[in-house]
């Protein structure tokens, strides 16, 4: 976050805005926030977060397009090239190259068209970032002054940087499970459990949130939670200062994102830190048969960093399971 | 201000289920595949064509999206009118040079430039560099057959 605070073109968007103050980022997300809200009250119709996501990119005079087959994106660039769009023609290969989802102004949009096309990757691997993709590319459009869109040269955002794609995943983390609407669900569906769990998710998303994926409900789920808890991923890997080197010894580590009351609460996993042999985590990691949910109550203390420093001795309940090539776990406190 | 747009194929756009109609066969779409894709019944459809239904924020919501319509042409027919014809254009230099190694013609140069210019966004992990005259002979390269 401080580095994002810092990057020029994070800085330069703000100042596109027309925002000042020391934090650019928090103040593009205001900004973005105070938006969305403005076009929430202004709809006439009751808001559910699908709604939502469509009142905004109608505001943003967008349209997605997802493909999710080769003849599909064939269609879509054939139809739009007859409509004198040649952006279009570039497609292919900007998908082949690495590029998840574009979007481009219509020169040629019929009237009462919307004149924003986001074209979406959503073959193959790519089909379970679809959801997360439509908002990053409302991203973009939210966080730029009106009039950029009008100026033939204007500052666009397809150069791309990292801090800038870092900015737009936090806008569009605002976007995609926006608060003052899946907070009440998640509250009010919690309510079954008592705690975030995965069935939780679960319900979230055949009740909320059906389009977006499982992973990104879970994160959500935990982050707008009001009770302490981690959502982590286990992977093999070296510690932050190893990386990179090689022959750098690896070892089962946790990513770990947690919500505000896990910090107050010192509900803390570094990077650092490795998943330990007596955790749960660790078995469930080193028995790929297992595939259904398991849980476990156990200390935080037993983690431990190369150095030998341990993490605060608090007692934990962990939920673990296999989510696709992954080990996923909910740790909440007892 | 309110505009009311008419189209020669449609008459006068002048009511919502008129203008939900015009944007349906724009897309060349039944009435069927609107019901299906907005997930109404086709009668609504045909109702709301007819103007014999008020549709709920909701439903119009629906609609527009599905139809990648604005919904502020479909309430009030209005702001909706065609991009204008664009502004005097400067080449950039990369471009330029590029252009003059390669001996583009000068219409050429002008639509590579229009393409490059309605790209707002690009979802890409690895960046991307800004446009050197190497990007430009590339990006002609993808387009230049549907350059005639």
């Amino acid at each position: 976050m401080p580095q994002l605070r810092r990057a020029s073109s994070v800085i330069q968007i703000a100042r596109d805005l027309g925002l000042s103050g020391n934090d650019p980022v928090g103040a593009i997300l205001d900004h973005c926030h105070a938006k969305i809200e403005s076009w929430g009250n202004g709809f006439k119709g009751t808001l559910t977060l699908s709604r939502l996501h469509q009142l905004v990119d109608d505001h943003l005079d967008l349209q997605h397009v997802v493909v999710t087959t080769n003849d599909e994106l064939d269609e879509l660039i054939r139809e739009q090239i007859a409509q004198r769009e040649l952006a279009a023609a570039a497609l292919r290969d900007e998908f082949a190259n690495g590029t998840e989802a574009i979007t481009f102004r219509l020169r040629h949009a019929r009237v009462g068209m919307r004149r924003n096309l986001s074209v979406i990757d959503g073959r193959g691997d790519r089909a379970v970032r679809v959801y997360f993709g439509k908002r990053h590319e409302s991203s973009h459009l939210l966080s730029m002054a009106p009039t950029q869109l009008d100026l033939v040269f204007r500052r666009t955002h397809a150069v791309k940087n990292v801090a800038e794609e870092q900015l737009m995943d936090r806008i569009s983390g605002e976007i995609a499970f926006y608060r003052p609407l899946f907070k009440p669900e998640l509250d009010r569906l919690q309510r079954r459990y008592g705690r975030p769990c995965f069935q939780l998710i679960e319900d979230l998303r055949n009740e909320v949130c059906s389009d977006a994926s499982w992973y990104a409900t879970g994160l959500a789920t935990v982050e707008q939670n009001d009770v302490p808890a981690l959502f982590l991923t286990a992977s093999y890997a070296a510690k932050t200062a190893d990386q990179g080197h090689p022959g750098a010894s690896l070892a089962l580590r946790a990513s770990a994102r947690g919500n505000a009351a896990a910090r107050r609460a010192g509900l803390i996993i570094p990077w650092n830190y490795r998943i330990p042999p007596g955790s749960v985590i660790y078995d469930v990691f080193h028995s790929p048969s297992t595939l259904s949910e398991v849980h476990a109550d156990e200390r935080l203390g037993i983690w431990t960093a190369s150095n030998g420093s341990r993490l605060r001795d608090l007692p934990i309940h962990i939920l673990v399971r296999r989510y696709g090539n992954h080990v996923v776990a909910i740790v909440t406190l007892n | 201000m309110t505009t009311t747009i008419s189209d020669p194929r449609q008459g006068a756009m002048d009511s919502i289920g008129a203008r939900i109609r015009y944007l349906r066969e724009t897309k060349g779409w039944t009435q069927e595949r609107l019901a299906h894709e907005a997930d109404v019944s086709k009668s609504f459809i045909s109702e709301v064509e007819k103007n014999r239904r008020n549709p709920s924020a909701e439903k119009l919501l629906g609609i527009a999206t599905v139809l990648g319509a604005s919904l502020d042409f479909i309430i009030k027919g209005e702001g909706m009118t065609p991009e204008g014809p664009p502004p005097p254009v400067t080449i950039p230099h990369e471009l330029a040079e590029a252009a003059e190694e390669k001996g583009w013609p000068y219409k050429h140069v002008i639509a590579v430039l229009e393409a490059w210019n309605s790209l707002v966004a690009r979802r890409n992990k690895d960046g991307r560099p800004a446009m050197t005259k190497k990007n430009w002979i590339e990006f002609y390269d993808k387009i230049r057959s549907h350059l005639e």
